[in-house]
């Protein structure tokens, strides 16, 4: 069963940016789309465990900061080198003006 | 003609240059000629966590790629002879590789010192290197590093994290100095003698020696400083004998134009071994020690020598990373005639450096992590479109610099 757990008020993560959230022993990314829609993907990229909350991210794509592998972040899928390996994504939901992500 | 491409050298450009031919759809035979017994595999680490946490390089090209993609991979073959007339690569063990197209990515060697004693210095730069240096360092306590490049520095951060004591000396007045903003070089140098490195800059080594296993560094001024281990980062020199040799033009590095061709039209040069007019920079021949840069020439060399004709016009950048550190870098300094900063609101500056007509052509931060890396990479898509900007704007940490990119 999916465990609804609270990452943040909408209005801490900026209009198509990313924040890293940690919970319990894992770390996640958390995108809001310049559509304003919010997704999530697991927070390291598959390439060399780098956190791609520190990456940049332009419409649908996150880069990661240190390769600039690619990845859409709304189906987690990889855009080509250096990166082959998707991203595991997570369920999202946004509640009384707060994100939710589900595990 | 043999439908043939033939790569020589097998660092990060070449391993990239065989799987982006099939990435291409070329469907004719590649085969990529490596120097080291080892497959091909990320230099990045050596002198970073390859040191620190002893974890091997990634593989970068594996046994089940190269049968995949039908790489023929031909490792631990150095020189040779190019027969150009005959369409030729004669591999130092006799075997003849005849070729349609030839890609250089032979790369750089680390520069030696040139004062008396000078081979006692180890260097680094393959993974045979870092297995030494890796084998010595567990035994050194003190450890003299020449030159403050960023393979000294990252190497001063590994020994220092894993204990050794480190002095670094640096010939320049000032630790990289023409590659960052004097800001970022203090934020870099303060980053090591707060942890105990003795950093010295403007002093000259004139000799070495090596006395029952200890080393004495002589400086000019008749200083010593003894050492058990020394290693020197003074550059790197590109590869350039096999090009030599078969008479093509060479100028720091082989010299490619800005499609990445040679002065032969059936051979091109990618990554660290060439030097090209850069298209962003006035045409201005430069040669690039990058490890993305050596990604990207790799890909354009491949498209143009399959048939396609596309200026290399890519915006360099780097990284290096230093105890908790990380520092970027994009565009070129020396093209700037002024520089704007950008003070964010958690203490990290950012530099830019603009042209005369307000282009901007050049970035650099350095900070906790990645921290600096999602300005950097807007900097870098900013200096690639070429735009004017208004450096108030730069400077405005609230401004948003996506919107120059959309704008």
């Amino acid at each position: 069963m999916t465990e609804w757990v609270k990452v943040c008020a909408v209005g801490e993560i900026d209009e198509e940016d990313v924040i890293r959230f940690d919970h319990q022993d894992r770390t996640f990314a958390v995108y809001r789309s310049p559509e304003d829609e919010y997704f999530a993907t697991a927070g390291l990229c598959t390439h060399e465990n780098i956190h791609l909350a520190d990456g940049l991210v332009m419409d649908n794509v996150i880069e990661c900061p240190k390769h600039n592998g690619r990845f859409d972040y709304t189906d987690g899928s990889a855009l080509g080198a250096p990166v082959c390996v998707n991203l595991q994504t997570y369920p999202v939901k946004v509640e009384d003006d707060t994100v939710f992500i589900g595990l | 003609m043999v439908q043939q491409v033939v790569i020589v050298g097998a660092g990060e450009s070449g391993a990239r240059a065989a799987l982006h031919l099939r990435e291409q759809h070329w469907a004719g035979d590649v085969v990529l000629v490596g120097e080291e017994p080892v497959l091909p595999y990320e230099r990045p680490p050596l002198s970073k966590t390859f040191l620190t946490d002893a974890c091997d390089p990634p593989v970068v090209l594996t046994e089940a790629l190269l049968e995949e993609h039908r790489i023929r991979f031909i490792p631990g073959v150095g020189g040779g002879q190019l027969h150009r007339e005959a369409h030729h690569l004669r591999l130092s063990d006799g075997e003849i590789l005849p070729y349609e197209k030839l890609l250089l990515t032979t790369g750089a060697a680390a520069r030696k010192l040139s004062c008396p004693g000078g081979d006692h210095a180890y260097t680094l730069r393959d993974l045979g290197d870092a297995q030494v240096l890796r084998e010595r360092l567990a035994e050194a306590p003190h450890v003299v590093l020449i030159g403050a490049g960023f393979i000294g520095l990252e190497l001063a951060a590994a020994v220092t994290q894993g204990g050794g004591h480190v002095t670094v000396l640096e010939a320049n007045p000032e630790i990289l100095e023409r590659v960052v903003p004097r800001a970022v070089a203090q934020v870099v140098a303060d980053a090591h003698r707060n942890r105990g490195v003795d950093l010295r800059c403007g002093v000259t080594v004139e000799q070495i020696s090596k006395q029952s296993g200890r080393y004495t560094v002589g400086l000019a001024g008749g200083e010593e400083v003894v050492a058990d281990l020394v290693v020197a980062g003074v550059g790197a020199v590109p590869n350039t004998t096999l090009a030599a040799e078969a008479g093509l033009q060479v100028e720091n590095g082989v010299a490619v134009d800005a499609f990445l061709q040679s002065s032969d039209p059936d051979i091109f040069a990618a990554g660290d071994c060439c030097s090209f007019p850069h298209a962003l920079y006035q045409g201005q021949r430069v040669r690039l020690e990058m490890w993305r840069n050596a990604r990207e020439q790799a890909e354009c060399a491949v498209r143009n020598l399959i048939g396609g004709r596309e200026e290399f016009r890519q915006v360099p950048w780097f990284w290096s990373d230093q105890y908790d550190l990380s520092l970027q870098v994009a565009g070129l300094p020396a093209y700037a005639a002024h520089h704007v900063s950008r003070v964010r609101p958690d203490g990290v500056t950012l530099h830019f450096g603009l042209n005369a007509g307000n282009q901007l052509v050049f970035a650099a931060g350095v900070g906790v992590g990645n921290s600096v890396a999602k300005d950097i990479r807007l900097a870098e898509m900013i200096i690639g479109a070429q735009k004017a900007v208004d450096p108030d704007q730069l400077a405005d940490p609230s401004f948003n610099l996506k919107q120059i990119i959309r704008g």
